[in-house]
């Protein structure tokens, strides 16, 4: 791996700077939330708090369920969240990362979906497993149209590498697949109205009903990277890549946070689908759309538009 | 767009919660917080502590003595131990209680010697009430009357 990779992977966008970010985004979903539900809200803090607190706690050993691994999975969830933001390219100028990498981002990204659903199997407990197959359904839903819209981008810039694809792009079919994107985040994220997985009023806390402790705040930590890493992959799409990188950093921060705000906004504003209504949603609207506009950028391709 | 316009409103209106510590009060004189027990009132009787369905207020009793102790991490504010004391030295807050760092910082124990119950203030009342017929014949003397 060159500096610059070196650079991504432990300074920005990766543990450094995701760490504390990650956690900023999760005060600032928390904090619209409550200011449109006409609360207070959270101190700035409280996301690092709470992880100190549940590093602090003691978990009951429970008979029949593999502790070590439901240890392994958060931890799964951290080490791929990492790895995908140290792919993002952040550093567009100094090209980074490697033909096809936009695979590897695809398939790391998926690394804590999968890790959520066998947190809940393992779990043992009915509602970790009623939340790991909502988890399931909803992430074949998404997904389709996340990899549709990754790939429309993707054939829009002739390429799979991840630097090719960063910065806007004259096409419409660039911007037909970074709104399927942010379609999908919610679902990512499990947010309203695509909260199914994680329904505390149904299903209490879904997969992670029985974690409790470190392993949770340890969840709670690939949660708020997750944040990071959707949020800036949108970030890196819409960003000018001629910019230095002095101002291309303050900006990718500031357009993810944006995004955040905006999903906030959105999941504060919205009632839960029911599972049912999710998956139509993916499966009738937005992959729809992803499919038309995949279509029409091969069909641009290919006459040369 | 109602859910917009709400939002909007919501926004525009600004919070109704409060940050902790409060720093005004927004508890009514009806409000339930910590309960307080007089020394100097309280009989040791042990009725609150028999009441008490959390066993937040515990009575330990030696021949000589007894210990009147409150744990109020485990109290539910139901006022069941006021309704019971029948010397009247148990009382509640009517605010909130203080914020705590530590367990047992709240706890609080008296420890005192065993005393008789004071008279009820009916008891009280009722000599009282007995030695006012007696007096009213001279109260109710025949005034002079005008014609004198």
């Amino acid at each position: 791996m060159n500096f610059a990779g070196l650079i991504r992977l432990f300074l920005f966008p990766g543990l450094l700077f995701a760490i504390p970010a990650g956690w900023f985004f999760v005060w600032a979903e928390h904090k619209v939330v409550a200011r449109i539900q006409r609360r207070i809200g959270p101190p700035l803090l409280q996301p690092f708090w709470d992880f100190v607190k549940l590093l602090g706690k003691r978990t009951p050993a429970r008979r029949g369920i593999d502790a070590n691994l439901l240890r392994l999975y958060p931890v799964l969830s951290i080490g791929s969240l990492i790895a995908a933001l140290a792919l993002l390219p952040v550093f567009p100028a100094n090209a980074g990362g490697f033909s096809g990498d936009c695979i590897l981002l695809v398939g790391l990204m998926e690394v804590p979906s999968v890790c959520y659903i066998l947190a809940g199997f393992t779990s043992g407990s009915i509602y970790g497993e009623i939340g790991a197959i909502r988890e399931a359904l909803l992430s074949v839903a998404s997904n389709v149209v996340m990899l549709i819209s990754l790939v429309t981008i993707a054939v829009t810039a002739k390429s799979f590498h991840l630097t090719d694809l960063a910065g806007p792009s004259l096409n419409p079919g660039h911007w037909v697949g970074v709104l399927g994107l942010l379609l999908c985040i919610p679902a990512k994220l499990r947010l309203n109205p695509f909260s199914t997985a994680g329904a505390e009023q149904e299903i209490y806390a879904g997969s992670l009903t029985e974690y409790a402790g470190a392993a949770l705040g340890l969840w709670e930590l690939a949660h708020a990277l997750e944040w990071l890493l959707l949020t800036g992959l949108v970030a890196t799409l819409v960003l000018p890549t001629t910019l230095a990188w002095w101002i291309y950093a303050p900006a990718f921060f500031v357009v993810s946070f944006v995004e955040v705000l905006l999903l906030s906004a959105v999941a504060a504003g919205t009632a839960r689908l029911t599972l049912e209504r999710s998956i139509n949603f993916y499966w009738r609207w937005a992959a729809v759309l992803a499919c038309m506009a995949i279509i029409s950028s091969a069909v641009m391709m290919r006459f040369h538009l | 767009m109602n859910i917009l316009r709400l939002i909007l409103q919501n926004l525009r209106q600004g919070t109704v919660s409060f940050r902790l510590p409060h720093t005004h009060e927004c508890t009514s004189d009806q409000y339930r917080g910590l309960i307080h027990n007089n020394p100097d009132g309280c009989v040791g009787c042990g009725a609150c502590a028999y009441v008490c369905p959390t066993a937040a207020i515990v009575v330990s009793k030696t021949p000589t003595n007894y210990t009147w102790s409150y744990e109020p991490g485990k109290c539910t504010f139901c006022g069941r131990c006021i309704d019971r004391c029948k010397p009247g030295s148990l009382s509640m807050e009517s605010k909130l209680p203080p914020l705590y760092a530590t367990m047992g910082d709240l706890d609080v124990s008296y420890t005192m010697e065993k005393k008789k119950p004071a008279p009820r203030p009916a008891a009280v009342a009722a000599p009282a009430a007995a030695a006012t017929p007696a007096a009213e014949p001279a109260a109710a003397a025949p005034a002079p009357s005008p014609a004198d």
